[in-house]
């Protein structure tokens, strides 16, 4: 009750201010002045015949206040009589409410979805506390735009800034725990002091943030943080777990802190960390932090923009340069100050818009689609309401009618639209987009509900205004005077093929995004990637530290895992090497040429490999040779490159180069160069590889075999066959190579898979709505095909009449579409990869596809057409 | 006196008035004048009843109001009936006819 009264104090207000009130005033005024005249007559005093007027009028405001109510009431008592009256009409022709309904249901729920996602991902601000003030610092220099800000030998801002007042690092692993003997894989980040607090962990539920001073002994971890949830999972919420121990990478650990539940980080991309994390560790502020493409976060002052902090940042970048000439490749760097919030969104922000400006046709797609349909009802209802305007029914009343009727629908569309939201959303997790951030917090919340209702309201007035007004156009005796089609008709016919040339044009935006992004798919799985992922099944090794103590006993380890593993039947070659391209962690390396006399550094992505790894990962070799296990076990400074890093460093003749390196003392021997590889992004050649011999730099190691034994078979046997060599070889992480470089374009195929799926809706709805309009066309036509076929028309005349018709009406439609599209299409280009926006290929695709369509929703209308009987026709009522 | 139309059926307001306006358009005061004369004094309307009864009257459209501005006057809103107003008043009268036919019987009957 307090919501109606809510509900008719606005009413009110809206009413003092408007005309009716100036009027109520009005009439109440000349009332009490002709009561007071009265009494003047009879005798009395003006100010005693005025006070006997008001006395008898009995207080004018409540007078007004009453009449008030009447009109409020009145409305409401109205507005609920047209939607009961808009509920039987539809009752009484279920199949178009059915449809109208699917429809509106289809458009609002896809808009829905995608309003849903981009709110939690783009509008909501990140859940930190200060999240404006949070910046991510990463530094730009030739070769490798993106990368970590470092310190040590490199510029160092934490020390001089003024205005970034914390700066922390932090990055994603996942890392192996066991607990009371059982081992499992779970996220991990590797972060420094102030990454907790920043992110608004601090105090954490239980016990303290990291310390690294505490937490960390050289290179070894001795305390942890844990999430909520593995507190609750592996250690039964256990009250006394401060100071438990468990082994985390086969370090003894205890835990000294548990985050608050359900605590959730959204970062940047480049640090690779999951949206939950469940074991935070520390990580020093170790010098040289060159080795990884990360992102730096940092704090800005209170009160400082992004801008302020930027110049500061310059100016200090600059002097330093200036100091250290030959640090920087060219002595050039710029180290970009962002907004966390833009930068964790950002690699999403393109897709996001392209999606929604799709599914924005759609909905416009379907809305003139139900705008076409109410206007091919006007058949049966033109004259139902030329009665009710005959019999007194003003337009107005007439119009409000229709959109009440409208609303109905349209209310019962968008509650469905939300239900098949709520489907939407769950097919969003099957989907799975890579690195949609935030994706944990999309849900259908107040705002979603409101915007859904708002939506719906606008959609209903969008289709309903314009063929409401069309039908009560004219006298209102006219559509009576004529046993056919009225005037009203003639108009609505021609408003009827507008409305289908709109509606095919609306669909080639959506179908031409599709098509590039379908074209861009293709494209990326065909780039030239250098190697061949084909028949590669991948798993991950992971060597116990303390168990392979020495750098010998862990390469003599890999050559014999090698050697049990090519044993296996059906595997062809088996090698390992790591970090696999299109992995997440990539290893950066700075690299120069040792021929030179004053070398200039660039960077490059490392990959450390063992003997046959080129072998099986089918990456071709252009000259030299593959490494041998001599080398590897005689440690001989050696190393391969690819043809695009020799070629920028060298002319002519590579193999026998000296080729230096962070990290060795001695210059590296090239002794094979390979084919250009990407490693980092499918896209774009990114970055040069260098593959050197496992002992020059050890990391964590992947086995690779090719094979054509399905994964399902061969992944236990090489599971096997290593961990059956002994305890603290773990094998996990099995998947085919096919499956980590797909993983690394998902976010294309998440974006192609959906807007594929509404130019589907798109094509779907105009299709429906180009034969619903052709057949109320044809059924409005029969007559005239009657007298043509009675005079002697030929049946393929009047189906060539027909398609002709549906045939304009389509090519105008593509015609206005592809015009409109092309112009649009431009703002695509930064998910586009091997095309252009206006490919050739893709737009003749939207065009015989819309064809096709055309072609067959037409086909039927024309059939129905050429079947026509004459006689029945001319003497019927159509 | 207590209103006797309080103690009448809704419909009685309107009936009186759609009944007065259907020799003549009248103005508000007019109304409740002609009303107050016919009956001899019986019902005398006040503004609280008359008023929000028009503005009712006039959204179902049985009644229409109209803005007449006499010379040297002010403004005064005149109402007549619509023609579907008549036909409502029509049938009412009928209705109004039984009423008062089946309570005679009723009241009168020995």
């Amino acid at each position: 009750m307090s919501l109606l009264r809510t509900v008719l104090a606005r009413f009110r207000a809206l009413r003092r201010r408007s005309h009716d009130e100036r009027d109520l005033d009005d009439e109440l005024q000349s009332y009490v002045d002709t009561l007071t005249e009265q009494h003047e007559r009879r005798g009395l005093a003006p100010s005693a015949a005025r006070r006997a007027a008001l006395v008898e009028a009995g207080g004018v405001e409540q007078v007004k206040e009453a009449v008030r109510e009447i009109r409020v009431g009145h409305a409401l008592a109205t507005a609920v009589r047209d939607a009961r009256l808009g509920g039987r009409v539809l009752w009484r022709a279920p199949g178009y409410a059915v449809v109208v309904i699917l429809t509106i249901a289809l458009g609002i729920g896809l808009n829905v979805t995608v309003f849903s996602v981009i709110h939690a991902v783009l509008w909501q601000s990140l859940p930190y506390p200060d999240a404006g003030r949070l910046v991510v610092i990463e530094a730009e220099t030739p070769g490798l735009p993106s990368a970590s800000a470092a310190s040590g030998t490199l510029f160092d801002p934490r020390q001089q800034s003024r205005l970034v007042t914390r700066i922390a690092d932090v990055e994603g692993r996942d890392v192996s725990i066991a607990v009371d003997g059982v081992m499992e894989r779970v996220a991990g980040a590797r972060v420094t002091d102030d990454v907790l607090p920043l992110l608004g962990s601090a105090p954490p539920a239980v016990g303290r943030t990291l310390i690294h001073g505490q937490d960390a002994r050289d290179l070894l971890t001795t305390g942890v943080v844990i999430s909520h949830e593995l507190w609750q999972r592996r250690f039964n919420g256990d009250a006394g777990v401060l100071g438990r121990h468990f082994t985390f990478n086969n370090m003894d650990v205890q835990v000294v802190g548990v985050t608050r539940p359900a605590f959730r980080v959204y970062l940047p991309p480049a640090d690779h960390v999951e949206e939950r994390i469940d074991v935070w560790y520390p990580m020093a502020s170790a010098p040289s932090r060159l080795y990884r493409g990360a992102a730096l976060l940092g704090q800005l002052a209170a009160d400082t923009s992004v801008t302020q902090a930027q110049a500061e940042y310059d100016t200090l970048t600059a002097a330093f340069v200036a100091q250290h000439p030959g640090v920087y490749p060219n002595n050039q760097l710029r180290l970009w100050i962002r907004p966390l919030g833009d930068v964790v969104t950002s690699e999403v922000k393109p897709a996001l818009a392209a999606l929604a400006v799709a599914v924005g046709f759609v909905l416009l797609i379907a809305c003139v689609n139900i705008a076409n349909l109410l206007l091919a009802r006007a058949k049966t209802r033109e004259r139902e309401l030329a009665v009710r305007r005959a019999l007194g029914a003003t337009r107005l009343r007439l119009v409000r009618q229709l959109l009440a009727e409208n609303l109905v629908v349209t209310a019962i569309g968008g509650a469905c639209g939300l239900l098949l939201a709520y489907g939407g959303i769950g097919l969003l997790d099957w989907l799975r987009p890579v690195h949609l951030p935030r994706q944990s917090e999309i849900t259908i919340d107040r705002v979603v509900g409101l915007w859904t209702a708002g939506l719906t309201l606008a959609c209903s007035v969008l289709f309903g205004l314009v063929p409401a007004l069309a039908l009560t156009r004219g006298a209102p005796a006219a559509p009576l005077n004529s046993g056919r089609a009225g005037s009203a008709m003639m108009r609505s016919r021609t408003l009827q093929r507008a409305l289908v040339v709109i509606e095919v044009a609306l669909s080639i935006l959506p179908l031409l995004a599709a098509g590039l992004m379908l074209r861009t798919f293709s494209n990326l799985l065909q780039a030239p990637i250098g190697f061949d992922p084909a028949h590669v099944v991948t798993a991950r090794v992971s060597l116990n530290l303390t168990a392979f103590r020495e750098l010998d006993r862990r390469s003599a380890f890999f050559l014999d895992a090698i050697a049990r593993v090519r044993a296996i039947p059906g595997v062809d070659a088996a090698s390992v090497g790591g970090p696999l391209p299109f992995t997440p962690v990539q290893t950066t390396q700075r690299y120069w040429s040792a021929d030179d006399v004053s070398p200039v550094p660039s960077i490059g992505l490392q990959e450390a490999v063992m003997p046959g790894y080129f072998d099986v990962m089918g990456i071709p070799l252009r000259a030299g040779r593959d490494f041998t296990e001599d080398e590897i076990v005689h440690r001989r400074p050696v190393v391969v490159v690819d043809e695009w890093l020799a070629a920028r460093l060298w002319n002519g003749q590579f193999v026998g180069r000296r080729l230096g390196i962070d990290g060795t003392a001695k210059p590296l021997e090239v002794v094979g160069v390979t084919a250009p590889i990407r490693a980092s992004r499918v896209r774009d050649q990114g970055t040069p590889a260098i593959f050197v011999p496992y002992h020059v730099y050890e990391i964590e190691q992947t086995l690779v075999a090719r094979t054509r034994v399905p994964l399902a078979t061969i992944g236990p046997a090489i599971k096997q066959a290593i961990e059956s060599l002994g305890p603290g070889r773990p094998v996990f992480d099995i998947r085919t190579m096919d499956d980590i470089v797909e993983a690394s374009i998902g976010d294309t195929r998440f974006t192609m898979l959906v807007l594929s799926g509404f130019a589907a809706a798109a094509l779907l709805l105009a299709g429906v709505g180009l034969y619903g309009t052709l057949a109320c066309l044809i059924s409005q036509r029969t007559q005239e095909f009657g007298v043509r076929l009675a005079l002697g028309a030929s049946i393929g005349s009047v189906v060539r009449l027909v398609a002709r018709e549906g045939g304009l009406l389509t090519g105008l439609g593509i015609l206005a579409g592809l015009a409109g599209a092309i112009g649009v299409m431009r703002a695509l280009r930064r998910l586009l990869y091997g095309v252009t926006p206006l490919d050739g290929v893709a737009i003749a695709g939207v065009v015989v596809l819309v064809a096709v369509v055309a072609i067959v929703a037409v086909s039927r209308p024309a059939w129905r057409a050429a079947r026509v009987d004459p006689v029945t026709a001319l003497r019927g009522d159509y | 006196m207590p209103d006797p139309l309080a103690s009448l059926v809704k419909g009685t307001l309107d009936l009186l008035v759609l009944r007065t306006l259907e020799l003549q358009p009248l103005h508000g005061a007019a109304i409740a004048e002609r009303i107050f004369q016919t009956t001899g004094g019986t019902f005398q309307i006040k503004a609280g009843s008359l008023f929000p009864a028009l503005h009712r009257l006039e959204q179902d459209g049985w009644i229409e109001g109209r803005w007449e501005t006499p010379p040297g006057g002010r403004r005064i809103k005149s109402y007549r009936l619509t023609r579907q107003g008549r036909r409502h008043l029509s049938a009412e009268k009928e209705t109004w006819r039984r009423v008062v036919t089946a309570m005679s019987q009723v009241l009168e009957s020995s």
